[in-house]
Order: structure tokens, then C-alpha cells, then sequence
């Protein structure tokens, strides 16, 4: 019984000298948005793809997904089997060498999130989204990037993957609350992990706090006052 | 004769207001929308260190139990990891604070430090202005040979705190103004000679090569000293004047006991054994230091800067060989605890990204197009100097500071070295609040000074040498060709 890793890898490198040989397409850029819709996720994904000698396209395979072409034609699907591995792979109708592809696709229960492992002193209520992109198609991306939105009402708590803060960008894109993780050169087989941990803040922490606040301010300022009040007499 | 501190009337207002203060700032940012780059546990840092600052300065309540609140406070929030948070006890900084009292008590037990301080004394101590004249020198004149801000603090805190109490002063008689002089001119020094020789710290050669690499040239060891140091020396010998007038010491601080301790250096006599022992220990100490980069090749490993101050510690301890045991070495836990509670604050800020957040926000607002190079020039270096505020890290701080000035020069159309090269001299800029530097830290734990001294003293000097860059913007650094 063959080990299913080790034809994997094989064929894989296979493929990759079969792309090299053709002089072989690859991925511009990647570029995934995640938008909430209920507890469900909306993903749209945005590729720049170049098209090999042969006016081949290959992308990561999906599944139950729309998609759309920036071109006059619209190219034919075709599917690769390597092994028992198969691949999207369009053929492009004329002599251009770039498209533009938008896919949609729908992840089930993404904003539902995951209990997240904390322990010790924290809020209560903390989850986690968790998000694993792997390039499952036979050529490099080299920009990819993924932004995940935080749906309303909802605290983006820390991120838990990747964890500095130099690896991510959080910032406001179409109305909401949005971390960005890009990465380069993401070779066919590579994996891009997200953890992002949410957090539902509870309506009456707000009010608990203000009245430790103003509790500890007027009986220190009360206690004090003795002192204080000596202090300006003898100004 | 014992000095008895009495709050002036602006002390009182922030010892009455300084807690409600705090309680309203940290209710204020509890409470806003959480700012668009930042996550909550961001949020929540910002308002456990920025209430806890405004404990720190206002002295409304004591140093360790803000600290003790704010670690508690920080998990409690979300603003940090319960496990990080605990963890800053573990931090090298800590360990090497404990390390410095050993070596001082063990120094202070031989007799060596006495007859150190003294000598000082005599040769330099026939005034106050003369002694604090000589600290700043000694401090610029390691800052050659010691690549490392804490090592240069670690060998001169035992110093200059032993000098302090040969001239008799307690800290508990409330922080009599030589004392606290001596240990902030002493921790300021040692920052202000950082900038003036670029191997002095890390962060400083980074900021240099980032340079070199986005423009394309070079700058010299040479380059950096000359365009650093006079402004350096010219900032120091302000600090003094500034020193002398903020904490003006009284004449019977000093003055009297001098003939007194040089009649007391003449009566030691030769060294005794146990005296060659800390002389031993501690010149060991030091070489270690100095010499990090030859550990491989002497040794065969790397010793790190707090093993080498946790060795010398230990070495104080062992039978025959040292001279001290544990009930002597009197470590002030009360200030072990305030420095882990500052140093969890603010690195807090650093893990959740605030630090480059805030920085990034405010360069954003400026509009640098329309300005002139002398108002860009001096908002950059007035920004890039007090950004040490929120940064814990020099290293980080060059890595968020450098490339965004790199790249708003080019936004503003002016040469990118023109700002960006002035903006590198004020790295070592970390002098007003304990938590931005190991080196504040260790002066801190003499006990001379609270954390208002520092800040006030701190804010002028760095303005003074934001002043002094701004004419050489003029002058020197045009003559040099930076601007």
C-alpha cells in the first residue's frame, strides 16, 4: 500500500517540473474577503492569475462556488487528475496571458466560533475564529492576503494567529472591523492560519465599572479630606 | 540632620486628585468604542497604563500596590495573558535588578565601594557640581566601551549609590536633592551618551543600516559621532544647569562633610583581603560585559549581560570566595514589585500594537505636504523623541519609527537622511518614566527620586536637547550635509 503522502509529494513534484517545463502559470495576487451573513461567512475571492505557454489557469480547487471571469469568453473548465489528486484547471480562449477571476463561495458556521482556550483571569464570553487557507493548486501565489470582518456589536478581542502585531493590519474596509494577514511566495502545498479571538462584551460590565470607579474616587477623596483641607488652611 | 520632605501645594493637589483622576481615565477609555487598529485587549492595555500612570506621577497611591493593581487589573480587563503578565518577573531586567543589589550590598560589605566613593570624593566631590560633573563624564566615557545602556546602568548604579550615602544621605529623610541628582543625572547621562556613539545599543546600528538600505549610502561610525555629539554634550551640560536648579541641593547636603570624608579616605589604609575579593568579582564583572562580543572565543558560549550580573551575584555568595550572606544583601522588594508592575504595563502596549498604532495616527494627521522643512523637521524630532513614551522596546521603536519617517520624507518631498538620520540621535531618548528603559528602572530602585522627579526633569531636558537639534538643523547637521 503506497504511502498516500509520499505519492503525493511525488506527483506533486512532478507537476512542478511539468509547470516548469511548460513554462508554467501562477498566481499575482489572492486576495480573500470574509464577510459575515448570520452565523454563516460569505467569501469572496479575488485572483490576478497569468496563464502558462499553453493558456492554462490554475487556481486552488473549491467547492459549491459562483465564478466570474474578466474576459471576453468565458473559459472552459477542465480537470487534471495527478494521481488521485485533481485540479481546476480553465483554458483560456485567445492569446491572453492575464485574467481577473472573482469567486464566491458560502462557509457554514464561520461566525458561529469556537470556543477558545483561555485560562486564568480574563472576560468571560471569548471565542475564536479560526481560518486555514491552503494552496491547493499546482503554482505559486505570490501575494496572498485574507481579510476576515467582525461582524457588528462584536469586540475584535486579540489575535491569537499570527500573534504579533507586526504579521497583521486592523482596520476599518467597508464598514467594518477587519484584520489583514498578507503573506508571499506561497508555494503549492503551503498553509496560511488564522485564530482571531472575540469577544461579546456583557452590557453590564460598563455600569460595574463605573461604580467601582466612583466608589473608590469619593471614598478616598472623603478619607483625604482631613489632610487636604489642613493643607489649604495653613497656605 | 534629618530632612523632613513636605508637599509643596501642587504635590498636594496630585496626591488628592491624582486617584479620581485615574479612576475617570480609566473609566473614559473602558468605555469608548474601541479604536479602529486597535483590538480590545489594546483598548484595555491603554487604560490600565494610562490610569496607572497618572498613579505614578501624581504619587495618589504607592508604587507597588499601582503595580500589583495593574497586573491584576491587565487580566482581569483582557489586556494581557494572566501567564505574560505573571511572567515579567521572570524578564531578564528583573533578575538583573536583584543581581545589582547582591553586587552593591557585597561591594558596600568589603569596604571596597567606601573607598571608591571616597576616592571619587576627594578627587572630584569638592562640590556637588564638580561630582555630578564627574558621573556624566565617567558614564560618556564607558558608553565607548560598554555596548549595552543596562550594563553602563549596572556598573554605575552601585556608584553612584554608595557616593550618596557617603555623604550621608537617606533616602527616608526624603529624597535630599543630591541624592537625587546624583541618580538622575546618572540615569540621564547614561541615555544621553547612548546617542552619541551609535554602538553604544543595538537599536542604534539597526536605525542606521534600515537607512543605508532605503537610500542607498552610507554613514560612518564617524558620520554618527559627529553629528550626534554636539548636541549630546551640549544637552548634558544644560541638563546640569537645569539639575541644579530643580533640585537644588541645601549647603549643609554636601559642602561640610567634604574635609570629613577625605580625612576618612586617608585613615582606610592599605586594602584588606576582603576588599580584593569585590575587586576581583566585580573587575570580572565588568570585563564580561565589555568583552560580550569574544565570549565564543574565549569560552566557547555566549554569556548574556544578566548572566554575567547573576554569576557576579552568586560569586558574592560562594564559601571562601565571596563575602556576603542572604540577610545582608537588603533588596528593596517594594521596588522589585513597582518594576514588574511598570514593566507589565507597558510592554502590555507593545504585545497589543498600541505603541505602533499611536505612532502611526499622529504621523498620519500631520498633512506634511504643505509644510516647510524647518516645521516638518522639528515636529518629526519633537514626535520621534517623545514617541519613547509608549515603547518599552528601543529595538521596536527603530522598526516603527525609522521606516514610516523614511517614508513621509518622501511623502513631504525632502531627502530622506534629512529627517530621518536627526529622528535616529533621539532613540536613545527614554528617560522620563520607568517603564521605557531597563536603565530608569535600575536608577529608580535607588529610591532618590519618584517617578514626577524623573518625568519633569526628563520632559526639559529632552525639550532642551529638541532645541539644541533645531539649530543644528541650521548649522551643524547643514555643514555635516544631513539637512
Amino acid at each position: 500500500m503506497f504511502n498516500k503522502k509520499i505519492v503525493f509529494t511525488f506527483v506533486f513534484l512532478l507537476m512542478t517540473v511539468f509547470s516548469a517545463a511548460k513554462d508554467s502559470g501562477k498566481i499575482l495576487n489572492y486576495k480573500e474577503t470574509i464577510r459575515p451573513n448570520g452565523k454563516d461567512a460569505v467569501v469572496n475571492v479575488r485572483i490576478e492569475a497569468l496563464a502558462d505557454s499553453e493558456g492554462y489557469i490554475y487556481i486552488p480547487k473549491f467547492k459549491n462556488y459562483d465564478i466570474e471571469f474578466d474576459t471576453v469568453e468565458k473559459p472552459k473548465l477542465e480537470n487534471i487528475s495527478v494521481g488521485n489528486m485533481v485540479y481546476d484547471i480553465f483554458k483560456l480562449s485567445s492569446n491572453e496571458e492575464k485574467v481577473n477571476i472573482n469567486i464566491t463561495y458560502s462557509k457554514a458556521d464561520f461566525y458561529k466560533g469556537l470556543k477558545s482556550k483561555q485560562s486564568d483571569s480574563r472576560p468571560d464570553g471569548i471565542k475564536m475564529y479560526k481560518y486555514k487557507f491552503s494552496n491547493n493548486s499546482p503554482v505559486v501565489i505570490e501575494n496572498y492576503s485574507v481579510v476576515v470582518s467582525i461582524p457588528d456589536g462584536i469586540e475584535l478581542y486579540n489575535m491569537v494567529k499570527p500573534k504579533s502585531a507586526e504579521d497583521y493590519k486592523i482596520d476599518i474596509v467597508d464598514g467594518y472591523k477587519s484584520v489583514e494577514v498578507k503573506e508571499e511566495g506561497l508555494k503549492p502545498g503551503d498553509k496560511v492560519e488564522l485564530g482571531i479571538n472575540i469577544y461579546i462584551p456583557d452590557a453590564r460590565l460598563k455600569y460595574i465599572v463605573f461604580i467601582i470607579c466612583s466608589f473608590i474616587s469619593i471614598l478616598f477623596l472623603y478619607k483625604r479630606r482631613n489632610e487636604w483641607q489642613v493643607k489649604n488652611l495653613n497656605k | 540632620m534629618k530632612i523632613k520632605k513636605v508637599k509643596s501645594p501642587f504635590d498636594m493637589k496630585m496626591w488628592y486628585f491624582g486617584l479620581p483622576l485615574s479612576m475617570v481615565v480609566f473609566a473614559f477609555i473602558f468605555s469608548i468604542q474601541t479604536p479602529a487598529g486597535l483590538t480590545y485587549s489594546g483598548k484595555m492595555s491603554l487604560a490600565v497604563f494610562m490610569s496607572a500612570l497618572v498613579l505614578w506621577v501624581s504619587n495618589s497611591l504607592p508604587n507597588y500596590v499601582v503595580a500589583l493593581g495593574s497586573i491584576a487589573a491587565l487580566t482581569i480587563t483582557g489586556g494581557w495573558s494572566e501567564k505574560e503578565a505573571l511572567g515579567v518577573f521572570g524578564y531578564s531586567v528583573i533578575w538583573l535588578m536583584v543581581a545589582a543589589f547582591v553586587i552593591t550590598a557585597g561591594m558596600e560589605k568589603s569596604g571596597l565601594a567606601k573607598r571608591m566613593a571616597l576616592f571619587m570624593i576627594s578627587k572630584f566631590g569638592k562640590s556637588t557640581k564638580m561630582l555630578v560633573a564627574s558621573l556624566i563624564a565617567a558614564n560618556f566615557i564607558i558608553a565607548f566601551v560598554v555596548p549595552s545602556t543596562t550594563a553602563r546602568a549596572a556598573i554605575m548604579f552601585p556608584i553612584v549609590i554608595l557616593v550618596a550615602e557617603a555623604y550621608g544621605l537617606h533616602k527616608e529623610d526624603g529624597c535630599a536633592n543630591t541624592g537625587k541628582l546624583l541618580s538622575l543625572t546618572g540615569m540621564q547621562a547614561n541615555h544621553l551618551s547612548t546617542g552619541a556613539i551609535v554602538t553604544a545599543t543595538s537599536a542604534q546600528i539597526l536605525a542606521m543600516q534600515m537607512i543605508q538600505d532605503y537610500t542607498g549610502g552610507t554613514i560612518t561610525w564617524s558620520d554618527w559621532f559627529l553629528g550626534a555629539t554636539p548636541v549630546v554634550i551640549l544637552t548634558m551640560v544644560a541638563m546640569c544647569f537645569v539639575g541644579f536648579i530643580l533640585f537644588k541641593p541645601s549647603s549643609n547636603e554636601v559642602g561640610d562633610g567634604i574635609k570629613k570624608l577625605q580625612e576618612e579616605y586617608e585613615k582606610l589604609g592599605k586594602m584588606t583581603a576582603v576588599e580584593y575579593k569585590a575587586v576581583a568579582i566585580f573587575s570580572v564583572t565588568v570585563a564580561l560585559w565589555a568583552l560580550d562580543k569574544f565570549h565564543s572565543l574565549f569560552f566557547g558560549f555566549e554569556i548574556s549581560l544578566v548572566m554575567v550580573a547573576i554569576i557576579a551575584a552568586a560569586a558574592f555568595f560562594i564559601p571562601y570566595i565571596g563575602i556576603l550572606d542572604w540577610k545582608e544583601t537588603k533588596i528593596p522588594w517594594d521596588l522589585m514589585v513597582f518594576s514588574a508592575g511598570c514593566y507589565a504595563a507597558g510592554t502590555a502596549l507593545n504585545k497589543n500594537g498600541v505603541s505602533e498604532w499611536a505612532l502611526g495616527s499622529l504621523f498620519s494627521k500631520l498633512g506634511v505636504e504643505n509644510m516647510s522643512f524647518t516645521m516638518l523637521f522639528g515636529i518629526v524630532i519633537l514626535i520621534a523623541s517623545f514617541s519613547h513614551v509608549v515603547f518599552t522596546s528601543k529595538t521596536v521603536r527603530t522598526m516603527v519609527l525609522i521606516p514610516t519617517i523614511l517614508a513621509l520624507a518622501d511623502a513631504a518631498g525632502v531627502p530622506p537622511i534629512s529627517l530621518a538620520l536627526p529622528a535616529a540621535f533621539t532613540i536613545s531618548d527614554t528617560m522620563t518614566l520607568p517603564p521605557q528603559s531597563k536603565v530608569n528602572l535600575i536608577y529608580m530602585s535607588s529610591g532618590y527620586f519618584s517617578v514626577m522627579d524623573q518625568f519633569k526633569f526628563g520632559v526639559i531636558t529632552l525639550v532642551m536637547k529638541w532645541g539644541i537639534m533645531m539649530l543644528a538643523s541650521f548649522t551643524l547637521y547643514k555643514l555635516l550635509g544631513i539637512a
